[in-house]
């Protein structure tokens, strides 16, 4: 049995109607479900790191986990119904609108569609936003494997394979300056193993954006030219200001 | 050039989770704030963040970013915050003041005390063919996206399988793209798996250990081709957008033209200004907070901006020294917690090396 | 080309602010007014905000937030305006810089 609940017991309180199973299976700092389920079924405890510790014995279905969950790794599944499916309510929050009467494609964890499902019923996950709660109703076998809902399946194929060597070619660095790669290699072989140096002798970090996007890659790729480390290399001397201003502003017109 | 002066206590820079806790805790002990920031709409990146977040209660989890950035600029508000927008701080004088172009013009503030809130800014990768139209950063995308409600392209591939790739990914989705794919030059995912299962279930493949070798296209984007790292294949993508999401470095330009100490640490996102535990930057009157002091997460932001507004109320004679003693132990806690687990042993180790160095 | 997203999941409908025209390279454009004019742009499917000075490459938006300067454009004879940060206004000429052939 895991933390989350034993799937045994969950199946068989489904018959009785809807049960959380929580699939959440890795230690980050989250607790909101606690929060929530008015029956004390989850508990994180004082370390918010830990994993959610969960009773389905004290779960009555109330859907409140599911519609909190950040990582919408919650959902509800309810075996009451007579006709032997499965009925799973799911968190949704993707564009194309569902309702209720709706046939909706029911995806695995993969994003491979099962097949499709029926949606009985939606709700508004709060009344904050848009976000729903859509309850479908899917064959049973399907019961467990089932992560989501859509209308809309993405259909991408595959990347195309390319063939004959790639030969390495130079590019910029600098997009403001437009300084490539090999110049830079070039400066650092001159002697110039800082920055500050550089930006002395070229135009580098001078343009418009002061150097805020390829001070890292210079910075790497001077210390490793260069043999030192990178608080050696550092960083360009910052000089005011640091954010475009027109001149006319400092000499104090409003313009 | 004479530029019209003001006083105030505490000048915060950036408004986002740092920032306004920052100001929420040195307003709440009697210190009057100013809350400086360069956009039209507080709250920093987290307005732009549609999905809820992780993290405790304390922070807001299992609310989505924009509610949290709400909910934090009420709050300044209550505690008499003059928040500042369209004013950015273009200078940070060595000998404390600070040059700010606000929508009135330009002028200048004498803070006793400033807290550095400025946040990340993306790092990029580069190569032939990056600089082509439909390439842009995933806090840029983001922004496109959840802000202004345009699709940075129909096929879009991400660079990144990191937790920002990865989010980022799922948004585009929500707002109607298809990702055609994550690529990530290391080995592994390093983003949190719930993540990871949300864009895999929407049938997104991920290809690790996969560099980008080139993009092709004549006016913009059309084609991205991606070498396989173990396999030595190589594949070619059909889109028209990339997102690099290959990580943040801390943007604490204006502690560095201050005269604060820059050190590297690969960790927290490249250099940043040292600093100690209560977030003092070792020179008087200066504090950093949020990913301005390393790059981790908003709740940790927002802790490390409480931690600097306590520690900014206190030496300004505005909290007890008992007091702001008993409140920094609550938050250093609170820090060690978020600091735990696998994802964040490694950011702890590294703020250790500063305040131990 | 049409890249906006209309009616978000989480969000709800997201296209406000009233239709006007802006002329790019004197050509007329709807935009709505408010959203900046790069995303006015991107929205038609113009993703190419300038050429640059040396190479005459396409440059487009890269970090939306007004930091990189690459989508810097000529907005009522006014040249070097970040347009990623500007607001739509009815009637306005954006014009890229450095065209080939200008």
């Amino acid at each position: 049995m895991g933390e989350s609940g034993d799937i045994d017991e969950i199946w068989r309180r489904a018959e009785g109607g809807a049960v959380a199973i929580l699939d959440c299976r890795e230690e980050i700092p989250c607790d909101p479900c606690e929060a929530v389920c008015a029956r004390g079924a989850i508990v994180v405890g004082k370390n918010v790191c830990d994993l959610p510790r969960y009773d389905p014995g004290l779960c009555n279905g109330c859907g409140r986990c599911v519609a909190i969950c950040p990582g919408m790794a919650i959902y509800l599944l309810d075996r009451s119904s007579r006709d032997g499916g499965a009925r799973l309510t799911l968190p949704y929050e993707m564009k194309e609108e569902i309702k209720a009467g709706d046939e909706v494609w029911a995806l695995d964890e993969d994003g491979s569609p099962l097949g499709k499902g029926k949606v009985v019923k939606t709700a508004k996950m709060n009344k904050r936003d848009h976000s729903l709660l859509v309850t479908v109703d899917v064959p049973e076998e399907w019961a467990l494997k089932v992560r989501g809902v859509r209308i809309r399946v993405m259909s991408i194929g595959e990347p195309l394979e390319v063939r004959g060597c790639q030969r390495e070619e130079d590019h910029l660095l600098c997009r403001c300056e437009e300084i490539s790669r090999s110049q830079a290699r070039e400066y650092a072989a001159m002697g110039f193993n800082s920055l500050r140096a550089l930006r002395r002798f070229s135009r580098v970090g001078l343009g418009y954006c002061q150097g805020r996007f390829c001070q890292a890659m210079l910075v790497d790729e001077f210390s490793t030219a260069a043999f030192r480390d990178r608080e050696g290399v550092g960083v360009f001397k910052v000089r005011p200001p640091v954010r475009p201003v027109k001149l006319g502003r400092l000499g104090g017109e409003n313009g | 050039m004479n530029l019209p002066l003001e006083h105030t206590a505490l000048a915060v820079v950036g408004a986002g989770p740092a920032g306004l806790c920052a100001a929420v805790e040195a307003a709440r002990s009697g210190v009057p704030v100013v809350v400086l920031d360069e956009n039209e709409r507080a709250g920093g990146q987290l307005f732009k963040q549609v999905h809820r977040f992780f993290g405790s209660r304390r922070h807001g989890a299992g609310k989505r970013g924009y509610e949290i950035a709400d909910d934090l600029i009420a709050e300044c508000l209550r505690a008499g915050v003059d928040i500042r927008l369209g004013s950015s701080v273009i200078a940070f004088f060595p000998e404390g003041e600070l040059m700010v172009d606000g929508p009135g013009g330009v002028y200048l503030v004498r803070p006793q005390a400033v807290v550095i809130a400025t946040g990340a800014s993306e790092k990029t990768i580069a190569f032939p063919g990056w600089t082509l139209p439909g390439i842009m950063g995933a806090g840029a995308a983001q922004t496109l996206v959840n802000v202004h409600g345009v699709l940075p392209g129909k096929r879009v591939l991400i660079a990144g399988a990191g937790n920002v790739g990865l989010i980022v990914s799922y948004q585009l989705l929500q707002a109607g793209a298809d990702v055609v794919g994550i690529v990530e030059a290391s080995h592994g995912v390093s983003g949190y798996e719930v993540h990871l299962d949300r864009v895999r279930r929407e049938g997104v493949p991920i290809y690790p250990g996969h560099r980008i070798i080139s993009a092709r296209g004549r006016d913009g984007l059309e084609a991205v081709v991606v070498k396989d790292l173990r396999g030595g294949r190589t594949v070619l993508f059909e889109a028209d957008s990339l997102c690099m999401a290959v990580g943040m470095s801390p943007m604490a330009e204006l502690a560095a033209m201050r005269g604060c100490r820059m050190v590297f640490r690969e960790e927290l996102g490249g250099f940043l200004p040292w600093h100690d535990e209560k977030m003092r930057a070792g020179l008087q009157g200066v504090y950093v907070a949020g990913d301005a002091a390393g790059v981790e997460e908003a709740s940790v932001a927002m802790e490390e901006g409480r931690m600097s507004g306590i520690s900014a109320a206190e030496e300004m004679g505005s909290m007890k020294k008992r007091q702001a003693a008993a409140r920094r132990a609550a938050v250093s806690r609170r820090l060690a917690d978020l600091r735990r687990g696998p994802y964040g042993e490694a950011r702890m180790a590294a703020k250790c090396s500063l305040y131990c160095a | 080309m049409d890249l906006r997203v209309g009616r978000h999941a989480v969000l709800g409908e997201m296209e406000g602010g009233k239709l006007v025209t802006i002329y790019v390279d004197g050509v007329p454009l709807k935009a709505r007014e408010g959203e900046p004019i790069a995303a006015a742009l991107y929205a038609h499917g113009i993703r190419t905000t300038r050429y640059s000075p040396r190479l005459g490459e396409p440059r487009g938006p890269f970090c939306m937030i007004g930091r990189c300067t690459e989508c810097a454009m000529t907005v009522d004879g006014e040249p070097n305006v970040r347009t990623c940060m500007t607001a739509v206004r009815d009637g306005m000429r954006v014009d890229t810089p450095g065209r080939p052939g200008e």
